[in-house]
């Protein structure tokens, strides 16, 4: 359940870091590529620079060799002619080798009329090419080529002079290691390895000069290409330190690094968040469950509570039973003891009539106990009718006649409207109300030596009759009158302390009310209110209709 | 020989009446008293040689007249239909001489009587 809870929570972290990594591996690729690409076009711009630099520092070669042609030309293109200009622009002793060649117009073989320097007249077939080259070209200029032997390395260039048959031819020595001195001295180079090739391709056979001593190799290498003459010459670059400044070059490793720091920074954040809060979530399941205990078990002590509670109130059933009924039972056995004496003398006795009579008594004030404790048990719903009340006050008042030393008195309204109450319930009610009354002015005799008196009085108001039962008894204080209608609260020691409480509940049932008004020594007045037949909200239906 | 006095004190007049014409009929010399301030102003001024008396009774309980009675005492013999525990201990513990349960069988209530008045 825990594991299932952790891995549900901890999804959208690995989420987060994995978002957090893709983000940090493609701005690093996205940097790196950034300053390859700025470093590219640096070095792009630097091999154009070096290119015109380099071509430039050759191009005296080209101007000496124009000049030679146009001076060979302009003095008759012979021998003579040649001889002069050559002597005075590239004389043997600066190491240059010249010649002026013609193209045979039938054979097409080339031959020097006339060369300086150790070259013979007929040209090795390189140099024949370079001538052919030369003077072939429908835009004529300067044609070049490297050439080595054994010895050395020495670049040849040709030019047309005036005529399409005649070319003018020079050789000087190549030295790549003054060549690489006076590269290197330059400031441009510095930070390049550079070499120049009298080709358009990388080829090593016509490898002009480079620093290092060695051409440039690898992926790194960029070229440039530049017309020198009529021939195109490239040259080959290649950063000997990053041009965009090593930081720069190097940033992508730091947005790497800042990146990988960033995710793990963050996955610890979210991480230690994500703890906490299943912490805080195991927290509360904890809480959740120790509060449901405590919950069930105070539902477990209320239970028990109520249990006890019932056990109490079938104590207190047992005590008023045991007390109650015992005691008529008492007197009936003491009664059938005095028949049985009598029948046993075989006379009529007088009291004999007296002893039935007691057994009598005790036997109904047994079944009224009885009745009580089932009419508390079994509360029955009212089944209501109009009922005349002063009818009811009547067959009450024949019913439980006033003891010796009461005396009843009744005030009645005249015209009373009749109640809508249960019949029996009503009569119920009134009988316990006025033997209550009775009582409690017998327990009164110092107060009243001659007698007390209980006043039943009935009255309508607002759709209600009230019926007052008044007597001049002992009274309650505040305590006994909050308790009186608990069940099994008894202030007298006989009585099973269930009357006032049956009658409140059939006051409430009817929808009435019950007001006590009682003062210690002076008497107590219990007044009851029932729905006048026919109003408010109660139907009235003559010979029962169900309230409630 | 003169009869035992007896004082019968109960609240409840059926139990109160009885009693009286049974003890009577068995030759004692009966007084009923209605309740245990009269019962106990009765003794008082009257020695009785044995007291029959219901415990739960108005203004003074038979507990509390049992322990509110001069010495020497008369025998007192309770009479209850239901008693806590605490008034039974406490009858017993100011001598009551017996302690009987309602409803009982008059014969043994007699023989119980009987030997409270020889004692």
């Amino acid at each position: 359940m825990a594991n299932a809870r952790e891995s549900r929570v901890r999804w959208p972290a690995f989420l987060l870091v994995f978002v957090l990594l893709g983000i940090t591996v493609g701005s690093t690729v996205g940097a790196y590529r950034a300053n390859r690409l700025q470093e590219g076009r640096l070095l792009g711009e630097r091999a154009s620079e070096v290119a015109l630099i380099l071509t430039d520092s050759f191009s005296s070669l080209q101007t000496q060799l124009s000049t030679m042609a146009a001076e060979t030309s302009l003095n008759g293109a012979n021998r003579h002619s040649f001889l002069s200009a050559a002597n005075a622009l590239a004389p043997a002793s600066a190491g240059f080798e010249t010649g002026l060649a013609q193209r045979d117009p039938a054979t097409g073989e080339i031959r020097f009329i006339v060369t300086t320097g150790s070259l013979t007249s007929t040209p090795e077939p390189v140099v024949a090419d370079l001538l052919n080259r030369t003077l072939r070209d429908s835009a004529p200029g300067v044609t070049t080529a490297v050439l080595s032997d054994d010895r050395q390395r020495s670049l040849a260039l040709a030019l047309p002079v005036g005529r399409h048959d005649l070319a003018i031819y020079e050789r000087l020595p190549l030295d790549l290691n003054a060549a690489t001195k006076a590269l290197t001295s330059g400031k441009q180079f510095h930070e390049l390895r550079v070499a120049l090739y009298a080709s358009a391709s990388r080829d090593p056979s016509q490898l002009l000069l480079t620093t290092n001593g060695s051409p440039p190799q690898g992926d790194s290498v960029v070229m440039a290409r530049t017309r020198f003459g009529a021939d195109t010459w490239l040259v080959a670059v290649q950063a000997t330190s990053p041009l965009t400044g090593s930081f720069a070059h190097q940033a992508y490793w730091l947005v790497l690094g800042v990146g990988l720091l960033v995710t793990v920074l963050v996955g610890f954040v979210v991480v230690t968040l994500l703890r906490r809060r299943d912490y805080a979530m195991v927290l509360v399941a904890e809480r959740t469950e120790a509060l449901e205990d405590s919950m069930s078990e105070l539902e477990r002590t209320q239970e028990q509570l109520v249990r006890s509670e019932r056990l109490a109130a079938i104590g207190e059933l047992a005590s008023v039973v045991g007390h109650e009924l015992r005691n008529p039972l008492g007197v009936i056995t003491n009664a059938h003891y005095l028949l049985r004496n009598v029948l046993e003398r075989g006379q009529v006795d007088p009291d004999a009539a007296r002893h039935l009579s007691t057994a009598e008594r005790e036997v109904g004030a047994a079944t009224l106990i009885v009745g009580d404790l089932l009419d508390y048990a079994r509360a029955r719903q009212p089944v209501t009718s109009a009922v005349d009340v002063g009818d009811l006050v009547t067959e009450i008042e024949s019913i439980l006649p006033a003891p010796p030393g009461v005396s009843v008195a009744r005030e009645e309204q005249p015209d009373l409207p009749a109640v809508q109450a249960d019949r029996d319930q009503l009569r119920q009610v009134l009988l316990n109300l006025l033997s209550n009354a009775y009582e409690a002015v017998q327990a009164n005799p110092p107060a009243r030596p001659n007698g007390g008196t209980v006043t039943i009085r009935t009255s309508a108001t607002g759709g209600k009759v009230s019926i007052a039962v008044a007597d001049t008894g002992i009274g309650m204080d505040d305590e006994t009158r909050a308790q009186v209608f608990e069940p099994f609260f008894s202030g007298k020691t006989r009585g099973t302390g269930l009357g006032l409480a049956v009658t409140r509940r059939i006051v409430d049932s009817h929808g009435g009310a019950i007001r006590i008004d009682s003062e210690l020594g002076v008497g107590s007045t219990f007044t009851v209110e029932f729905p006048v037949a026919g109003a408010g909200g109660h139907a009235s239906v003559e010979g029962g209709g169900v309230v409630r | 020989m003169t009869p035992h006095t007896v004082l019968v004190v109960d609240d409840e007049a059926g139990m109160r009446d009885t009693l009286v014409d049974i003890l009577e009929a068995a030759g004692y010399d009966v007084t009923p008293a209605e309740d245990g301030a009269i019962a106990l102003e009765m003794a008082r001024s009257h020695p009785y040689d044995v007291i029959v008396m219901d415990i739960r009774m108005p203004v003074l309980n038979g507990v509390e007249v049992l322990a509110s009675l001069k010495s020497p005492p008369p025998q007192v013999v309770l009479m209850t239909g239901f008693a806590f525990e605490e008034q039974l201990e406490e009858a017993r513990a100011h001598n009551a001489f017996a302690i009987m349960q309602k409803p009982f069988q008059v014969p043994h209530l007699l023989q119980v009587i009987a030997a409270a008045a020889a004692a």
